[in-house]
């Protein structure tokens, strides 16, 4: 490293503190500065229909989500209700807020309203041509009148949903019923396959577990089609039935049904003329599956 | 505990079937008769022209609707002629007789009526202000819902209602039947 790289690096680390603080400064000279700083931490994400199906599947517990607009008045006035439960609830429950403003809001009256009421929760705000796809994709029975508050429970189904301005103690009620359930450990389900490699094919089954089954499940990840997944190599055990443990986790019973369906279109995207192999083998040649298990987490350790 | 469980479940799917209730696209819209904000009694058979009729649904205070109040009179204006009029009906049960006489007779080109007890509303199953309801002359449904594709009115897309009706004036199958959109929801009594 010479010596004009690490001036022009200071350079440019000053210059960038002069840029990051300006706002700061403009404001000191109007006199206010917790303004800046509450609307830059309050940013609001566009959303489309696409990115809506993952956000609407909890991740391991409890997920309320509010849809809203600054247009809507019923909307506003429950809205403190809705940054107490997220108090309220911290650690136990994901809260998140998805507003039907004019995308041209996104960075005004948005935000604005948010950091007036101090809400710390993810907030989205949903853009699309076709609303009526969005409406029915968050629940069936719904017309699309704001307010709504919608609480899944860890295993992806709708607990509770109320249409119409939400009366605290009635979500609260909902809230400590869905905690309350029995134990189910962190909602996450997991299939998992014991694969044992044929003689002298180690090469070529991780070549194949590498370019197909993961990258089918980074897509899969991607689209919130699965959480995460894990190939485990057991190799180093003399007397197991098997060397691979391969473990793919669903958030919820919903996402595990729909695993099989929702892998078809990746698997036909990704290698159209079938998996990629090192060899002339075929998977048959190399690897085994031994023993297929589909499970529930029972107890887990949060993250 | 099961039997709390139990009530839950019941009361809840009864909710879900409340709200699923109303008048499906292909059924006939039995005759009514409401109010309009000048106390006169007017019904749908008095209203409707001859090609049928478009029941909207409402509000005063509702930005969602005043955002279409210019698109809805232009409706009114363009298929009066071609025996298509326009019913407002006013279901909020927030929205006080002296407000809604005044914004009518300022905005509107068509008659509100006014659904007390937000009567209409529950049997037809509207939500959303505006949601409308197109009925042929002989009161079939022919499509629910949304006017078009975008709140804001800068560019809409797909001009659902307008579809619909060039569709039925033609001879031709209503192609998309229903359509909804984000809007205020309909204040009722029991809220």
């Amino acid at each position: 490293m010479n010596q004009n790289y690490l001036i022009k690096l200071s350079l440019t680390a000053i210059a960038g503190l002069l840029i990051l603080s300006a706002p700061v400064f403009a404001q000191t000279k109007t006199g206010s500065v917790a303004e800046p700083v509450q609307k830059a931490s309050k940013r609001v994400t566009e959303i489309d229909i696409a990115k809506l199906g993952p956000l609407l599947k909890p991740k391991g517990r409890p997920l309320l989500i509010n849809f809203w607009a600054t247009w809507c008045d019923p909307c506003r006035e429950e809205f403190p209700d809705l940054v107490k439960i997220d108090a309220a609830y911290k650690g136990k429950i994901d809260v998140i807020t998805i507003s039907l403003d004019d995308l041209a809001d996104i960075d005004g009256d948005v935000p604005k309203f948010l950091a007036e009421m101090k809400a710390e929760m993810p907030a989205y705000l949903l853009h699309t041509p076709d609303e009526s796809a969005a409406i029915k994709l968050v629940s069936k029975d719904w017309a699309g009148n704001l307010p709504l508050t919608v609480l899944i429970d860890a295993s992806g189904n709708i607990a509770y949903q109320r249409n119409g301005k939400l009366r605290i103690e009635t979500v609260k009620e909902n809230l400590d019923r869905v905690l309350g359930a029995p134990p189910t450990g962190n909602g996450m389900f997991e299939t998992i396959d014991f694969v044992k490699i044929k003689e002298g094919k180690r090469d070529e089954a991780i070549y194949f577990y590498e370019n197909n089954w993961r990258a089918y499940r980074d897509a899969a990840i991607k689209r919130g089609v699965i959480d995460s997944y894990e190939l485990i190599d057991a190799t180093s055990e003399k007397d197991a039935t098997f060397d691979l443990i391969l473990i793919t986790r669903y958030r919820g019973e919903a996402q595990l049904k729909n695993g099989e369906k929702s892998f078809e279109p990746i698997i036909k995207e990704l290698t159209p003329n079938g998996p990629f192999l090192k060899g002339t083998s075929k998977p048959d040649e190399f690897r085994q599956n031994v023993s297929f298990y589909r499970g529930k987490a029972m107890f887990s350790s949060s993250k | 505990m099961k039997r709390a469980a139990f009530l839950f479940t019941v009361f809840f799917a009864l909710a879900l079937a409340a709200n699923a209730q109303g008048l499906a696209v292909g059924a006939t819209m039995e005759n009514f008769s409401l109010s309009d904000t000048n106390g006169k009694t007017q019904s749908l058979a008095d209203i409707k022209g001859k090609n049928g009729a478009v029941i909207i649904f409402v509000s005063s205070e509702c930005p969602v609707v005043r955002g279409y109040n210019e698109r809805m009179n232009q409706l009114t204006a363009d298929y009066k002629a071609k025996g298509i009029n326009v019913i407002g009906i006013n279901s909020n049960s927030t929205e006080t007789l002296t407000q809604i006489k005044t914004h009518a007779e300022a905005t509107y080109k068509f008659p509100v009526l006014l659904d007390k007890g937000n009567v209409l509303a529950d049997k037809l199953g509207a939500n959303v202000t505006p949601e409308v309801f197109y009925v042929d002359a002989k009161g079939v449904l022919l499509y629910h819902g949304a006017i078009d594709n975008d709140r804001s009115g800068k560019n809409p897309t797909e001009m659902y209602l307008r579809t619909a009706f060039d569709a039925s004036l033609t001879g031709k199958k209503v192609g998309r039947t229903s359509a909804n959109a984000f809007g205020c929801g309909i204040k009722r009594v029991a809220e």
